[in-house]
């Protein structure tokens, strides 16, 4: 798109009272390839190109989209979000904006569409074996496999006019263990901000095999009992406790508001001495990370608890107005066709001092759920849900036996103050996070954690 | 271009590569959103986009490629591309395009009647429904959640065999969700209403439901754990009934992720439940005359009297089965590729009241809300683990609200122990389909709570 172009529709919205006028133009180009039970069943490419526009008023703001890219439909739209604004008109708005770029946190070294499909197939085909030569009970694979390539261009009435790339690729296995007519799932999805260089930093057959691993031992498990009982929680993707118990309610869509059970807590102990959290954007590669935010922002490593005490929000440039605070480069968006709000990206809980083992031999009794699964929380009141993908009972300090089944409910800022102890094993993992944005990549991680008293779902 | 015209180029830039059989999926949509929180805008959105995919069949294999752009390089591309992609597969399923040329019939466009409201108007009636949640009860203090939206979606198919069509669907509503506090709790309520026709949008009665549904749960405590007869609300069966949905896809039972493989014919629960997916429903945005496969939607019981009768099916796995297809290849957008969904799902109501479920029940929970369905549920398993409010009834009554527990258990086995069916069918939230279910008395569910 021609600067001229940029230039005319932030124009289009100034004259028509925007504070602030916003365009972001993306490009994407993506594959996404399955294969079951070791065939290759789809294949599947292309190309996603257009243009969001926003105006800013006051506290409102009005979005507009559109995939026509001609001068006609984007002034069009920009229309549009003019007359909605209904403000008082901006006189000065001649627009000169100056082009500027950050560094690169991520360098790539394959780009996903220079790789031949032929070889993206062979990763998928050893992820396959991995799983299926784990074990007899395996009786369904799917392996999914995804890359993209983002391309976008964001300007913005204060002049900013900036460029970045987003590469991502992904490898998802999900395995069936079947005995009698019962079936068991297992799943693991590396993922990175990298090209496909991504498959030579781990053994992709060891992620098959993984996927499979906690099938097998699930289906070979009984159900977990119900009740409430002290919840050892591992790293890596246990980190999704945080991230909805605690993350969502600190995103100032709910914070502005006054809806997050959080609102107004800065500087308040909101989580027990031993827990400190960031959300950090610069982790180079990294799954969430990227050079600058959706809104041109650039992003920054934002401690958001330090010793309990809550030290930031997550804020975009809307949030920002409402709440009269900078934005700390955390307005993100799944694509043009969704406006940017507060969002996270990698949010992870920091290590502490203890050893992942010395947590269970200090622990009479308690769930341990070494594999998390999804989750999700309700800003207002705190309440969350996950569920336990591979989960064991611990009896006198030791891990006594499988469990499946369970789920872990509770309020945020309860689970926050029972976090009593932490370990020194901090480690992410790699999911999609959905909220008002759309669905973006995010990472969650954490040492493991013990959590002093939590409500188990199970069966009695 | 155009996409008739950029349809034109692209079949044309096919038949020179020698492709057999190919179709052009195209979708355009819509969208008019904005939200209301404190009687200011929170958010406002006017949009259009859309895109096609390209679908190239060969030696039975097919292979995909998608563009928003229509110019002539992509035309060139998406047929390049998709071949490129279809020589990989090796999958022994035979791929196929639909040979029947239909006129569509029985069936009227959705007519736009919310694009005749303007959007003044939506404004002021979004701030209206926030007004009225607020007014019903000073312990609501806030609405997060005050949305209206409306959308439409064109689509137009067209494949090498000649068979082409377009037709329009879409409609519009409002959802909001209430924080009500008493101090020490806040609890929250969401409802919703969606029609294609905007007189069916009762700004007071979704006000009233919203308000309730958050002071209702006000000074919920926890139960003990416990196996409890339960009724779940209408709104809780449409969110279980998720799994259901995706055991009846004939791609899911032939790739062996459903436990309903083999069991077409058998009584699979209750002789109480019939279950039919319909192409038409009244009111429903998810109305539709055609799949996106270009296979003519059909009513059709799936479950009838607790005995499963078909799955839902694409032209492939149709193919597969020795069946006809059944009309449910259904496209999100042409970003994806197919996948099995029904249309509307139809849950039979019977005669008794939700009060009546009460006294029946006597003693036991209402479970109104359930939480982490994309979680805790396993659709392969059937195993169902959920965070759930609600109320716990004593002597057929609503006794005190309940929080903080969870709701397990199995859907076949869940379904097998359904004792009552209430009259009460609604629409329930679903994002991908119409879903309409009655509440239902189940003679025991497993229960964890905190006290």
């Amino acid at each position: 798109m021609k600067r001229k172009l940029i230039e005319k529709a932030l124009a289009v919205m100034k004259k028509g009272g925007a504070d602030f006028a916003e365009l972001f133009l993306e490009k994407r180009t993506s594959n996404s390839m399955e294969m079951n039970n070791g065939k290759l069943e789809q294949v599947n490419s292309g190309l996603i190109h257009g243009v969001g526009l926003r105006g800013i008023a006051g506290k409102k703001a009005i979005y507009a989209y559109t995939n026509d890219l001609s001068e006609d439909a984007v002034l069009n739209a920009s229309k549009r979000i003019a007359q909605a604004i209904e403000a008082d008109g901006k006189d000065d708005v001649e627009m000169n904006l100056t082009k500027s770029k950050m560094g690169n946190l991520s360098p790539i070294l394959l780009l996903p569409d220079k790789i031949k499909k032929e070889e993206k197939y062979h990763v998928m085909k050893l992820a396959n074996e991995g799983a299926v030569s784990y074990s007899k009970q395996i009786s369904e694979v799917r392996i999914n496999y995804f890359d993209y390539r983002q391309n976008i261009v964001i300007a913005n009435s204060d002049g900013l006019l900036t460029e970045d790339e987003r590469i991502r690729t992904r490898l998802m296995v999900f395995a069936v263990a079947t005995k009698g007519s019962e079936k068991e799932t297992g799943f693991v999805g590396p993922g990175a901000g990298m090209g496909f260089e991504f498959f030579n930093t781990f053994d992709v057959k060891e992620s098959g095999k993984e996927a499979a691993r906690i099938a097998v031992k699930m289906i070979n498990a009984e159900f977990a009992p119900a009740g409430k009982m002290p919840v050892i929680i591992s790293n890596k993707f246990g980190g999704v406790i945080f991230h909805e118990a605690c993350g969502h309610a600190l995103e100032a869509t709910s914070v502005a508001k006054g809806a997050s059970v959080f609102a107004d807590k800065l500087g308040q102990q909101i989580a027990n001495e031993c827990v400190s959290a960031v959300d950090d954007a610069t982790i180079p590669n990294a799954w969430g990370s990227a050079n600058i935010d959706d809104e041109g922002t650039p992003t920054q490593r934002n401690l958001l608890i330090e010793n309990g005490i809550l030290k930031s929000y997550l804020i975009d440039k809307l949030g920002g107005i409402r709440m009269n605070m900078q934005s700390t480069g955390s307005g993100r968006r799944q694509n043009y066709t969704f406006a940017p709000t507060s969002r996270m990206s990698n949010t992870f809980i920091l290590p502490g001092n203890f050893l992942p083992e010395e947590i269970i031999a200090n622990t009479p009794k308690a769930l341990y759920a070494k594999k998390m699964g999804g989750g999700s929380v309700n800003p207002s009141t705190g309440e969350f849900n996950f569920s336990v993908r591979e989960g064991y009972l611990i009896e006198n300090g030791k891990i006594a036996k499988p469990v499946r089944g369970a789920t872990l409910i509770g309020k945020g800022f309860e689970i926050l103050n029972k976090i009593d102890m932490v370990g020194n094993d901090l480690a992410r993992d790699e999911g999609m996070c959905g909220s008002l944005s759309g669905s973006i990549p995010a990472d969650v991680g954490q040492p493991t954690i013990r959590v002093s008293e939590l409500l188990v779902g199970g069966r009695n | 271009m155009k996409i008739r015209e950029f349809k034109k180029v692209v079949f044309k830039n096919a038949r020179k590569k020698g492709i057999d059989n190919f179709e052009l999926y195209h979708m355009s949509s819509h969208e008019f959103e904005c939200s209301i929180n404190k009687g200011e805008i929170q958010s406002y959105k006017d949009a259009e986009n859309g895109g096609a995919s390209f679908k190239a069949l060969k030696n039975g294999k097919a292979g995909y490629s998608f563009t928003e752009d229509y110019t002539e390089d992509e035309a060139e591309r998406i047929v390049t591309d998709a071949l490129e992609n279809l020589e990989l597969i090796d999958s022994d399923d035979v791929e196929v395009i639909g040979t029947t040329k239909f006129e569509i019939e029985n069936w009227k466009d959705y007519d736009m009647r919310f694009d005749e409201i303007s959007p003044k108007q939506k404004i002021e009636d979004t701030k209206q429904l926030e007004k009225k949640i607020l007014e019903k009860d000073q312990r609501i203090v806030m609405v997060p959640y005050c949305f209206y939206n409306d959308m439409y979606n064109e689509i137009y198919f067209a494949n090498s065999n000649d068979v082409e069509y377009s037709y329009k669907n879409g409609g519009g509503g409002m959802y909001a969700g209430a924080m009500a506090t008493n101090g020490n709790q806040n609890k929250f309520g969401v409802d919703f209403m969606f029609s294609t026709d905007p007189k069916q949008i009762d700004i007071e009665k979704l006000a009233s439901s919203v308000a309730e549904k958050s002071i209702g749960l006000l000074d919920a405590k926890s139960i003990k754990s416990g196996k409890y007869p339960v009724v779940l609300s209408y709104n809780t069966v449409g969110d279980i009934l998720g799994l259901l949905v995706q055991m009846i896809s004939a791609e899911n039972v032939q790739k062996g992720f459903s436990l309903l493989k083999d069991k077409i014919g058998e009584k699979i629960c209750s002789e109480k439940i019939t279950i039919t997916d319909r192409r038409f429903y009244q009111d429903s945005i998810f109305n539709c005359p055609a799949d996106s496969q270009g296979t003519l939607t059909k009513d059709k019981e799936i479950i009838s009297e607790g005995v499963l009768t078909t799955y839902l099916h694409t032209l492939k796995t149709a193919l597969k089965d020795g069946v006809s297809p059944t009309g449910n290849a259904f496209r999100s957008s042409y970003k994806g590729v197919e996948s099995i969904l029904p249309v509307n799902i139809d849950f039979a109501g019977g005669h008794v009241s939700l009060d009546g479920l009460f006294e029946q029940m006597d003693s036991g929970l209402y479970i109104t809300n359930v939480q982490g369905m994309h979680s805790g549920a396993n659709p392969v398993s059937g195993e169902f683990s959920l965070g759930a409010e609600g109320y716990k009834i004593e002597d057929g009554k609503k006794a005190y609200p309940i929080e903080q527990i969870t709701l397990s258990g199995n859907l076949l086995k869940m379904l097998q122990n359904v004792k009552l069916i209430g009259s009460d069918k609604q629409m329930a939230m679903v994002m991908s389909h119409g879903m309409y279910t009655p509440s239902i008395l189940i003679s025991e569910l497993d229960i964890a709570g905190n006290d």
